[in-house]
């Protein structure tokens, strides 16, 4: 950051993207990175954090509307009803002073493979909405998490809002890490609807941290699909898992282990969401 | 050089130079508060809480620029050898400081603990506290330190 020629902290969004639109603008969010970070081709640093509407939490009748800024601590203490995974990913997050500085657009933005939010973001199916000046577009998760999401913003572009619908029954997140202020070696978060007669319509399952960005488990969501909780079907879907995944290097632990956790957690995250239903969404 | 200017512990410092790249913990240890500590200087100690427009964060993530404008508190504004904050009082009670390197920055984190929740129980303050690593002790005298001040705190306030 040597090469900074201004700090600039707006009140509006207008002001955010007016001043994104420069070239050497780079968007700070909770600003965990940017003092560790050494790029010299950032001239500008447009802070986030002065912008009141990118700090609200909405709730409308079918969806919650997150702003971009919406800290970790913020998900934890709100009153509106936050799907269960995403607060049990709030939680994971880090430490009380960390968690009061990250947030929800910041950890979409960054895509580091262990990131904790976008797992229960997947599992939601949660919407981002991505302004730049003159210009907004609306893009699903699993879209932007086709690859990097920082190959899917332009310059200029800001996440300003995540819309989560709230049509799913229950949810659950579990991180697999070796101390609860550690990296996670493994995130994973399932979303379940379940029939009145307690049939999993509609699953929705993610990955991250074994994986090198968090991606959803379509095979297991299908197979899923119209089926009643079992053990049987547990340990099917845990091994489904694993076909197919292509599980990142970690210094950490072996790729034989990192399977073994897949299959395992998998499975225990859909049986706690499955679980989880009438008792929480 | 990037000209800022701040509120630290109700002192107004106008049109500072700062270099572009500096953090905000080695700006306040360089005018002088040297209650705020760089153990690892990269977030993971938590020895350099203090706390911005009223947030608990960690000053050696934040850039000396983005605290333009903000006002910063660190322990010197929670009391005084001679006067005390409750908070200090029980700690230095219960034994909690031994080296006393990490609990400048915990009593903060304590501060906005019981200023948010004034009668926390045991878990509320073990995760308030769990930015703060402590190399002397085995986290449980803070712990009960914590829960002290907050007795004491809540029979003050009711006085």
């Amino acid at each position: 950051m040597k090469n900074v020629e201004a700090f600039i902290r707006p009140d509006t969004i207008e002001e955010v993207l007016e001043n994104m639109a420069l070239p050497g603008s780079l968007a700070v969010a909770g600003g965990t990175t940017v003092a560790l970070s050494k790029d010299p081709a950032v001239l500008r640093i447009v802070d986030l954090s002065g912008v009141p509407s990118l700090k609200r939490i909405e709730t409308e009748a079918d969806k919650i509307v997150l702003g971009a800024m919406v800290t970790m601590t913020d998900l934890l203490l709100t009153e509106a009803p936050i799907p269960l995974c995403l607060r049990q990913a709030a939680r994971a997050v880090s430490s009380t002073p960390i968690r009061n500085m990250v947030t929800v657009g910041g950890e979409i933005a960054r895509g580091v493979y262990w990131t904790d939010l976008p797992v229960p973001l997947l599992a939601l199916d949660a919407t981002v909405k991505i302004c730049a000046k003159g210009s907004s577009r609306l893009i699903s998760m699993r879209d932007l998490y086709q690859e990097h999401p920082s190959k899917n913003l332009a310059a200029g572009e800001v996440i300003t809002k995540i819309y989560i619908p709230m049509t799913h029954h229950s949810s659950a997140f579990i991180k697999f890490a070796k101390t609860e202020v550690d990296y996670a070696m493994l995130n994973v978060a399932a979303s379940v609807h379940l029939s009145a007669e307690g049939l999993i319509e509609h699953a929705l399952v993610a990955i991250g941290a074994v994986t090198p960005l968090a991606q959803r488990l379509a095979a297991v969501e299908e197979a899923l699909r119209g089926q009643r909780l079992s053990e049987d079907l547990l340990r099917s879907v845990g091994t489904l898992a694993v076909q197919g995944l292509k599980l990142r290097k970690d210094f950490r632990v072996s790729s034989e282990y990192q399977s073994e956790m897949v299959t395992v957690h998998v499975a225990r995250v859909i049986e706690q969401a499955v679980n989880n239903a009438g008792e929480q969404k | 050089m990037i000209p800022i200017s701040l509120v630290v512990n109700g002192q107004y410092f106008d049109d500072i130079s700062v270099e572009p790249d500096q953090t905000l913990l080695d700006f306040l240890r360089e005018i002088g508060v040297k209650s705020v500590k760089k153990g690892c200087g990269e977030g993971d100690c938590g020895a350099c809480g203090v706390i911005m427009d009223g947030i608990y964060v960690k000053s050696c993530l934040v850039l000396a620029g983005q605290a333009n404008g903000r006002e910063i508190r660190t322990v010197e504004s929670l009391g005084t050898v001679e006067e005390p904050h409750l908070l200090q009082t029980a700690f230095v009670d219960e034994g909690a400081v031994q080296c006393g390197y990490c609990i400048p920055s915990m009593l903060l984190a304590a501060e906005r603990l019981l200023d948010r929740i004034p009668d926390p129980d045991e878990t509320q303050i073990r995760e308030a506290l769990d930015g703060n690593l402590c190399r002397c002790t085995g986290y449980v005298k803070q712990v009960k330190a914590v829960q002290k001040a907050a007795k004491m705190m809540m029979e003050d306030h009711h006085d």
